[in-house]
């Protein structure tokens, strides 16, 4: 229990830095947000009646803490571009991020922890060297190009789908998981790279260990030393890799919207980056990031309910 | 070991004339000296003439095994991932500064007669919607891509090690106040801290600098801080604070020269982490802004062409594919070759 007292208290400290980098970084950096939204050429009328619209006119601390209670109500402020408020926009595209980011966990815990597996079993052959090598193009891959490679091969060569054209669950569910396992392999493929190098390298760990040698000298059955001893304990030494990943994950899938078109969270990101949209993106950023330190969150407690010695050595 | 003096006295001459040459290398008489000089043979212990060497006194068999377990050992020391690393970066670093000196066409030259022309003698990776060479874009952009990842992972590297070496030196609430601001801005996921940079400064030709460099702190801060944890109270630092040094003198020339190797790799592994995220911020558009060309601004370029000119694509990709590759391996293999 004061392990978990302990991991929330910090949550709160986390979460209010965040916000507090967040709005300094947007409110104290650019000088005038207003006068930056609408360009140097904008009619003083203008730039002032947008001040009012933000209340960038009232003294800093009254405009964060607003914006925190705000955040806190369920308010989240209106786009400029859209006029829409932008707990609205973001709902209508946050199951579309979640979806992508579901298939992109499942794929990368479905091929990676049996890939990292099958190489540290085959220690010391060709076949490790092969695994270590395309470990390696695959952490090296950037995301959208694998991307724009696999629209190009599968989706304009051979019509496995078709490029641009999203389709979303409501319509199709069966087509829009055909459409949308492109954009989750792209960004599955570094994700699960990694994840086969360090499942391999605990493994290898694991099997050096003491215990294992005790098990085999009972004869215990292989397979048994290897999954029911070795990977359970590589597999706890990998979850707080899982927890990184998930900020990973999302940063791929910013530029990986973009290539796909997906109408989700990061294409509305990077929209509201390249039109000044403040309040918009602003509110993003932070839900974003709330979103990842709450999941990194999550997983420690998991962490600790699975291996109660992390609580002991903390 | 016991014919050996005999043989290497009737080849004493030869032997002393070219000790690094493979033709040497199969001289039987040096046949065991491998192992005396193992340095000596490094360079070329999976050449040719190294097997044949070894075969003119053991087995055949015996040959395989050991020239395979010599290779191993050479993949294991990362002395592989070295070169492999080492030939990649430099390859590239060739064409990309080449391109100050000489590209085969003007970067913004405009060929309207062969637009979007596929690979071939006059146009090496082909020509793009415009007519321009790809090839002298793409070493030309690569030229941009390495000297803002450079200047950031510098400029990241620096404030990393003065807030990390501080940090760990001073402790207590300083400490304590640099890693908390440290911890809110990692639990950005990384481009969502360029991306805001970005949208609050005015997009400049450079602003995607300071963007990243704000992104990469963080880690190299916690990698200085924990190494100064570990070095600070070690005896050799201790006994020259009795000597009277001062704490810089103690921070720069007894606690740094300690951290640096796992620094220098962790560098260039960020390195090939700066090279992934401006282009992908250039892709989006808010990294180096045209005319400037950058793999990224290609990439995206490519993307709306790719059914009708799919080698724009292939050019630009695979010099961002091969760079990582590049900086990782030297990364790893100095991990693996020093630590």
């Amino acid at each position: 229990m004061k392990y978990i007292s302990r991991k929330i208290l910090i949550l709160i400290i986390t979460i209010l830095f965040i916000t507090l980098l967040t709005f300094l970084a947007f409110h104290v950096l650019p000088g005038d947000p207003a006068q930056l939204i609408l360009g140097t050429e904008a009619s003083p009328e203008k730039v002032e009646a947008l001040r009012e619209q933000l209340g960038t006119n009232q003294p800093l601390l009254r405009q964060y803490t607003s914006w925190i209670s705000g955040f806190a109500r369920g308010d989240f402020g209106t786009s400029l571009k859209y006029q829409k408020p932008v707990a609205e926009l973001i709902a209508g595209r946050l199951p579309v991020t979640l979806l992508l980011g579901t298939m992109v966990i499942v794929l990368t815990l479905a091929v990676g922890i049996p890939l990292g597996v099958f190489a540290a079993r085959k220690q010391g052959t060709w076949i490790e060297q092969g695994v270590s090598l395309l470990t390696m193009l695959g952490v090296s891959v950037p995301g959208f190009f694998l991307s724009i490679l696999f629209m190009w091969i599968f989706g304009l060569v051979l019509h496995f789908f078709a490029p641009g054209r999203f389709i979303s669950w409501e319509s199709d569910p069966a087509g829009c998981l055909r459409f949308m396992i492109w954009p989750a392999l792209a960004i599955a493929v570094p994700q699960t790279a990694t994840l086969v190098k360090y499942i391999r390298t605990s493994m290898i760990d694991e099997l050096r260990s003491d215990y294992v040698r005790t098990a085999r000298g009972n004869g215990t059955p292989e397979n048994t030393v290897m999954y029911r001893h070795a990977l359970r304990n590589a597999i706890v030494s990998v979850v707080p890799l899982i927890g990184m990943m998930i900020g990973e994950i999302f940063s791929g899938s910013i530029i990986v919207e973009q290539v796909f078109a997906i109408p989700g969270i990061g294409r509305l990101l990077v929209s509201s980056v390249t039109s000044r949209d403040f309040p918009l993106t602003q509110t993003l950023v932070v839900y974003c990031a709330l979103i990842i330190v709450i999941t990194n969150f999550l997983v420690d407690i998991v962490i600790q309910l699975i291996d109660p010695r992390i609580r002991l050595t903390e | 070991m016991s014919n050996k003096p005999q043989k290497t006295e009737s080849n004493k001459g030869k032997a002393a004339k070219a000790q690094a040459s493979s033709k040497t290398a199969s001289n039987k008489g040096k046949s065991a000296q491998p192992r005396l000089h193992p340095t000596a043979q490094e360079p070329n212990f999976i050449s040719e003439g190294m097997q044949r060497q070894v075969s003119a006194v053991s087995p055949e068999k015996k040959t395989k095994k050991q020239s395979a377990e010599d290779f191993r050992e050479f993949i294991r020391s990362g002395r592989l991932e070295l070169l492999i690393g080492c030939v990649l970066v430099a390859a590239i670093l060739l064409l990309s500064l080449g391109s100050i000196l000489y590209t085969p066409y003007d970067i913004n030259f405009m060929d309207i007669t062969s637009r979007m022309a596929p690979p071939s003698a006059h146009h090496l990776f082909g020509t793009d919607n415009m007519g321009r060479d790809i090839f002298s874009r793409a070493v030309t952009g690569g030229r941009f891509t390495l000297l803002v990842a450079v200047l950031t992972v510098l400029s990241s590297t620096l404030i990393g090690c003065v807030l990390g070496l501080f940090s760990g030196y001073a402790g207590g609430i300083i400490d304590e106040v640099i890693m908390r601001v440290i911890d809110a801005v990692s639990s950005f996921p990384g481009i969502l801290i360029a991306l805001i940079i970005v949208t609050v400064l005015d997009l400049g030709r450079f602003t995607i600098i300071i963007a990243l460099c704000i992104m990469f702190v963080p880690s190299f801060t916690r990698i200085v801080r924990t190494g100064t944890l570990q070095y600070k109270d070690a005896v050799f630092v201790r006994s020259s604070k009795v000597f009277g040094a001062s704490d810089l003198r103690l921070l720069l020339m007894h606690v740094f020269p300690n951290i640096f190797p796992l620094l220098l790799s962790s560098v260039i592994i960020g390195l090939s982490n700066a090279i992934l995220a401006e282009s992908g911020m250039s892709y989006l558009g808010l990294g180096i802004q045209p005319p400037t060309p950058s793999w990224g601004r290609m990439l995206y370029e490519a993307q709306s062409i790719i059914f009708k000119a799919p080698w724009y694509a292939i050019a630009p990709g695979l010099m961002i594919v091969f760079t990582i590759v590049g900086f990782n391996c030297i990364g790893e293999g100095i991990r693996k070759k020093y630590l």
